[in-house]
């Protein structure tokens, strides 16, 4: 039209929480960009611009409204609510106490959406029924909590007061530690004051936009950026030619990415050229502006193709023949005399899924270079200290010259623990232009980026004896690995080493093969490599136990690991509940009396899993250091440093810690639980202690929140560090109360002879008089992995852990036998984490697992076109499960200590993953009567398999045992090796708190 | 990002169509936004101009007229739709239909006309509105005309709908004795657009009529059943089965579609059969 349309601005009145404001908007801006970005009211988020999230919602004029589809223009005269506006005089509406108290915030990107729906619904409807709630609540989506404790706080929201509610599995034994005490986030949370990444906004800030590959397989002949350079408003254009030459990535060994393609794509979406501009929206018609001519080469996108003769290559190299990134080749015990001493064997192929993390809150960077050329990069990660470790890599910087901040983080599941092409271009960026550049990914950003979780083919084989002992395990697996490494190397291989951690098993075989495709690279999501074999092994032994007449559970039993074994790979289990969460499970779900007793339609299953507590050994070799600097080391079995380290300092009047960590919160409550342990082993109110985590200039280095490590390595530092000051306190009230220090103990804030309970002294007057004598009360503590872990074999490293989790769950849903919809009714969880440090906490990881890992079953998949592309990138199309669709929850926590773990505690937040997926796909064949092998198991499969089942019957075929019985050899009693190092004790003989 | 455009707010319905008189492919209405937004910022649709027919009081009314005729003016929300009285006895399948659609929040700002004229196959009013012989009335500088919704639909998100004219209200003739139902198949509880969705009617004559979406270029009504009734259910599914060609897409295979379709035509008779027997719901 040519009228100048969209760039004239018009002033607006908009009445946001109570107050008038001037603004001036373009015609095109979303009212969701003017709350953000010109009144700064940052607790409304932006998740999907597709109004599928409910990030954003807002009310206006009392109703809840996606205010990504909303024209600010179109508002004058209107009444909006952000979350900003519902505390009223310093005082939180009681939906924001409830949502604080019943834990119903994790990472809290959607919690502002959540509770404005909330209040609508209860200024509506005081007393809204389950449907009611589900009903209003459904255009939000929330990837932590399980949607479990959000039900509850809508439900109490009439109860809370300022009153906070324990939790039954709350322990006694300590004055902190084992209390489920609201995150310590909550309120900010609650409140929209808690700031991600991209609510930071700079002085001069410009936008960054990275601009994809459009071909899956393909040689950059040519980038005409003249067109972006001169649209007016950008500052910066870069391409390959503009970024150092040197290859990054995750896994030493295979560092394989430029920060933008240098001559070759390899997937739709590959980094090409990006953009800094003065804002977004310059920025994106900037991209848009940018030619690339492409020289489409053949791509490939499965293994078989990728592997098959004549393949195209995606990384010329000869250690990557016919594509293959990694290959694992692991044989323990004798396989074939395994499978000689098995009555029955049964073999089977399953197929995973291409899932994708999908935190709520997407990726950021903001990157600004201080005068004598010194990066400051916020970032929304998991792995400050690896983005810190891989930018000093990528720019040949001392990590002394750089500083990583992190602001609250809105999810990660694995999705956010490497260093992103945001991180490296907002950095060159901010660099070239001398500004602070901010970048941050649309939805579909993040789908093309990928790093989610391997599809993988696998063929597994399983012998047993006629009473259910597992004589021997072969498994073969694919691993479709996108186009680069990634995770990919550690992927391949724990997608084989957890196997025999749950059940001992004498004889193991197996084969792992990565292969690149022409897709997206994967990399590590929650469980990460294990999920996929665990959800075929679970089914496959349900298959087996139904099929030679015992039952799951007993079966499970007769397999189950015992705590202080070392497995036949050469992993050291310490604490070990697994039998009592089969047990608590089968008992909490009446499992005896349904299992063969459920009417057709309907199924109860089981499946059983866990994880570590925490890598072994880092992701890098060697030092600390710039990797260019650093010489090949062999390979010893310890850590080089400490994986985690703490300093508490008292604060000068001695009324306050301060505890320096290096830790990422990230939604899980790592803040929390270090917090609770800090205060717990200091002797004072969780209070009084106020944790920094964010900056890696003031905390000392933490390997971040992957391989759910924190609680039990963060929490060893804290504690060390806490002692360390208790240590030095002791002493001084020794002095003031004359008597020996060795009878003095620290207790909520006070400094007590065990002996004489009258002999005690203020805790806060004890640490003024040191700081008056000795000045600053600082202790530091850190962790490191035990010695000699893991076997002598190549790859013997990944799987390694100082403590492993298990779980078991049950399943109960119905199938719909004429359409293949499948409801979840109930799941029953059981869970060995050690001594859980908040029980609610531990619960609300678990409910968010069943959740992000029944929808991995049912629904979640990222589906590709024969292009390469991605067709269903946003969250429209890729299903996150909702909290219509989400099951009640039923947790349970059995009684284990940890003996590497600080107070017996270890992980629970990729554990309770695991057994969700076999339990699911067993209680839909249980329900339906047959097995659907193939993730997602969606309700086209369902019939599909029962069409068949049906044809069979029809026709007279019985569908055969796919089993085969025969004559087993004798075998030897299997002895399993014991455990190296500290051993574990049996939890009942545990005094805790003494 | 949205591409850019201009943003008129006329503040009655004489002042949008003036608006529209000499407008061009380039100007798109714009009423709740919930999908041409999105389309806007995935790149589908770039107007030039959009025209916002939400200020206009007259398009958010719904009730009867004397007559026993059912308007539903063109800005009605969805959930309003669903609140409304109106939308109950007879036309009890407008408020399933309703009720399925999206999430709560989006449900406050779509519109009935934004549902229809963005036309999807797979759009969840449309079948419930066809049973019903909705008309609608498009409103231009030239003048007015009704034209059935059946006309109206003209392809995969299509419609006769002309450049200057506006939407400005659903027109429902009085249907006494008629019962209706709707039903929904999507991949999840949660908010999905349909794999197939289905509405039916049977008049107070016992003349059937069935509506589909998701099975072809709009939303099908499968009518003329004469003296084929509900009891014949083989019959209606075969005739439904003829009409419907259903495709493949990332929610379905156009196979599971047919047997959904045939899955939920005996639903919905049966459905239906149940509020007869109640005497109308």
């Amino acid at each position: 039209m040519g009228d100048g349309a969209g760039t004239v601005h018009r002033s607006i009145e908009l009445r946001v929480n109570g107050r008038t404001y001037n603004v001036s908007v373009k015609d095109n801006e979303i009212l969701l960009d003017v709350l953000r970005d010109k009144l700064h009211l940052t607790g409304t988020k932006k998740g999907c611009e597709l109004g599928v999230c409910g990030a954003c919602t807002v009310l206006i004029d009392g109703e809840p409204v996606n205010s990504c589809l909303v024209l600010a223009s179109s508002q004058e005269g209107h009444d909006i609510t952000t979350i900003e506006g519902l505390e009223q005089d310093g005082t939180l509406h009681p939906i924001q106490k409830s949502f604080i108290n019943e834990g119903a915030i994790q990472c809290g990107y959607c919690t502002p959406g959540m509770i404005l729906s909330a209040r609508a619904l209860i200024d509506r409807n005081p007393d809204p029924s389950d449907d009611e709630i589900k009903t209003a609540l459904s255009g939000s989506l929330c990837r932590c909590t399980g949607y479990t404790a959000i039900m509850r706080a809508v439900k109490n929201w009439k109860k809370y007061s300022d009153e906070t509610v324990g939790h039954p599995d709350d322990l006694e034994s300590y004055a902190t530690v084992g209390r489920s005490i609201p995150r310590l986030d909550a309120a900010d949370k609650a409140t929209g004051r808690a700031r991600y990444t991209a609510d930071y906004h700079f002085p001069g800030m410009l936008c960054g936009r990275i601009l994809g590959s459009t071909v899956a397989h393909g040689k950059i002949k040519d980038i005409d950026t003249s067109k972006a350079c001169a649209l007016p408003g950008v500052v910066c254009v870069i391409t390959g030619e503009d970024v150092p030459d040197i290859k990054y990535g995750v896994s030493p060994a295979r560092y394989d990415e430029y920060v933008l393609a240098k001559e070759l794509v390899r997937y739709v979406g590959d980094e090409v050229a990006a953009v800094a501009a003065v804002d977004e929206e310059t920025a994106e018609r900037a991209i848009e502006l940018i030619e690339v001519d492409y020289e489409e080469l053949p791509a490939v996108f499965t293994p078989r193709e990728a592997i098959a003769e004549g393949a195209p290559q995606l990384h010329d190299h000869p250690r990557f023949k016919n594509n293959i990134n990694t290959s694992v080749e692991h044989d323990f015990g004798d396989i074939e005399r395994g499978f000689e001493e098995a009555d029955y064997i049964r073999e089977e192929s399953f197929t995973g899924n291409h899932t994708h993390q999908s935190p709520m809150e997407p990726h950021a960077s903001i990157a600004q270079w201080e005068q004598g050329g010194r990066l400051i990069l916020y970032t929304s990660t998991q792995v400050p200290h690896y983005v810190h470790y891989m930018l000093a890599h990528v720019f040949q910087l001392p990590l002394g010259e750089i500083k990583v901040m992190s602001p609250a983080v809105g999810g990660g599941f694995g999705g956010k623990a490497e260093t992103t092409p945001l991180d490296l271009c907002a950095s060159i960026l901010a660099r070239k232009t001398g500004r602070p550049v901010k970048m941050v990914y649309s939805r579909k950003d993040m789908f093309h980026h990928g790093r989610g979780r391997h599809k993988q083919h696998m063929q597994f084989r399983l012998g047993v004896k006629k009473d259910g002992t597992i004589t021997a395990f072969d498994s073969k697996i694919y691993l479709d690995g996108g186009a680069y490494t990634s995770f990919g190397v550690v992927t391949a291989y724990y997608a084989g080493s957890m196997m025999p951690t749950l059940y001992h098993i004498p004889n193991y075989r197996y084969r792992g093969y990565r292969v690149f495709t022409n897709k997206p690279a994967c990399g590590a999501m929650r469980g990460h490599g294990v999920p996929q074999p665990r959800f075929a092994f679970e089914c496959l032994l349900n298959m087996v136990a139904d099929e030679i007449g015992i039952d799951p559970v007993s079966i499970r039993m007769k397999n189950a690991m015992d705590r202080n074994t070392r497995t036949v790979n050469d992993l050291d289990i310490r604490s070990c509940e697994f039998k009592a969460t089969l047990e608590a499970a089968a008992r909490d779900s009446g499992w005896d009396e349904k299992y063969r007793n459920l009417p057709p339609g309907k199924g109860i299953g089981i499946g059983s899993g866990g994880f570590v507590s925490g890598a072994g050994y880092a992701i890098y070799r060697g030092e600390v250091r710039m990797s260019h600097e650093k010489t090949q080391k062999t390979f010893m079995k310890k850590a080089v440093f400490p994986h985690a380290n703490a300093v508490v300092k008292i604060l000068e009047d001695g009324m306050a810690a301060v505890l320096f960590i290096g830790a990422a919160e990230i939604g899980q409550g790592a803040e929390t639980v270090l917090s609770q342990m800090c205060a717990e082993a200091l002797g004072i109110p969780v209070e009084r202690v106020h944790i920094r985590c964010e900056d890696t200039d003031i905390s000392p280095i933490d390997l971040g929140a992957y391989s759910s490590r924190v609680t039990l390595m963060g929490g060893n530092a804290v504690v060390m560090a806490s002692g360390q000051v208790v240590e030095q306190l002791l002493p001084i009230a020794a002095g003031e109360l004359g008597c020996d220090a060795s009878v003095l103990t620290v207790h909520d804030g006070r400094i007590s002879s065990k002996d004489d309970a009258n002999i005690s002294m203020d805790w806060a007057e004890a640490a003024r008089i040191y700081f008056n004598e000795n000045g600053p009360l600082v202790g530091t503590g850190f962790y490191k992995p035990p010695e000699g872990l893991g076997g002598d074999y190549k790859g013997a490293a990944v799987g390694t852990s100082p403590a492993y989790s298990f779980g078991t769950t049950i399943c109960e849903l119905a199938v719909d036998l004429d359409t293949g919809k499948v409801t979840l009714d109930k799941f029953t969880d059981s869970h060995d984490c050690g001594t859980p440090i908040n029980p609610k906490m531990v619960h609300g990881q678990v409910e968010g697992a069943v959740v992000m890992a029944a929808g991995e079953t049912l629904m979640e998949d990222v589906v590709f076109d024969e292009k390469g592309d991605i067709v269903n990138p946003n969250l429209h199309e890729y299903l996150v499960m909702t909290i219509k669709d989400a099951p009640e929850i039923m947790g349970g926590i059995v009684d284990s200590y940890e003996p590497e773990g600080p107070f017996g505690a270890k992980e629970v937040g990729e554990g309770s993953t695991l057994p969700v997926m076999g339990a699911v796909a067993h209680a839909i064949a249980r329900a339906a009567g047959v097995w659907v092998t193939d993730l997602p198991v969606t309700p086209e499969k369902i019939l599909r398999a029962l069409k068949e089942k049906h044809y069979r019957e029809e026709r007279g075929t019985r569908e055969e045992t796919r089993g085969t019985w025969q004559e087993g050899r004798p075998s030897k009693p299997f002895e399993p090796k014991p455990v190296v190092g500290k051993r574990a004790p049996d939890p009942k003989t545990v005094r805790r708190g003494e | 990002m949205l591409p850019k455009f201009r943003y008129l707010r006329p503040g009655s319905l004489d002042e949008a169509i003036g608006l529209l008189k000499d407008c061009n492919e380039s100007t798109r209405i714009l009423a709740g936004g919930t999908d041409l937004l999105i389309g806007m910022h995935e790149g589908v649709h770039a107007p030039a101009r959009l025209i916002d027919i939400k200020g206009i009081a007259q398009l958010h009314t719904i009730g009867f007229t004397e007559d026993g005729i059912l308007i539903i003016g063109a800005c009605v929300t969805v959930n309003e739709l669903i609140e409304s009285d109106a939308t109950t006895g007879p036309m009890q399948a407008i408020r399933e239909a309703a009720s399925k659609l999206a999430t709560y929040q989006i449900r406050n700002r779509a519109t009935v006309g934004g549902n229809l004229c963005n036309a999807s196959p797979a759009c969840d009013l449309g079948p419930a509105l066809l049973v019903l012989d909705a008309q609608l009335r498009l409103v231009s500088k030239q003048g007015e005309r009704l034209i059935s919704l059946k006309d109206f639909f003209s392809g995969v998100k299509t419609t006769c709908c002309e450049v200057s004219e506006v939407v400005t209200e659903v027109v429902i003739p009085p249907s006494p004795g008629t019962v209706s139902a709707f039903l929904k198949q999507g991949r999840i509880r949660g908010h999905d657009l349909s794999v197939v969705n289905a509405a039916g009617a049977i008049g107070h004559d016992g003349d059937l009529k069935l509506a589909l979406g998701a099975v072809g270029t709009t939303p099908l009504l499968i009518d003329g059943f004469d003296e084929v009734g509900v009891d014949d259910r083989q019959k209606v599914i075969d005739a439904v089965l003829r009409a419907i060609a259903p495709i493949d897409d990332v929610r379905g295979s156009g196979i599971y579609r047919k047997r959904m379709a045939e899955f939920m035509t005996g639903e919905i008779l049966d459905l239906l059969k149940g509020r007869l027997k109640q005497g109308g719901s």
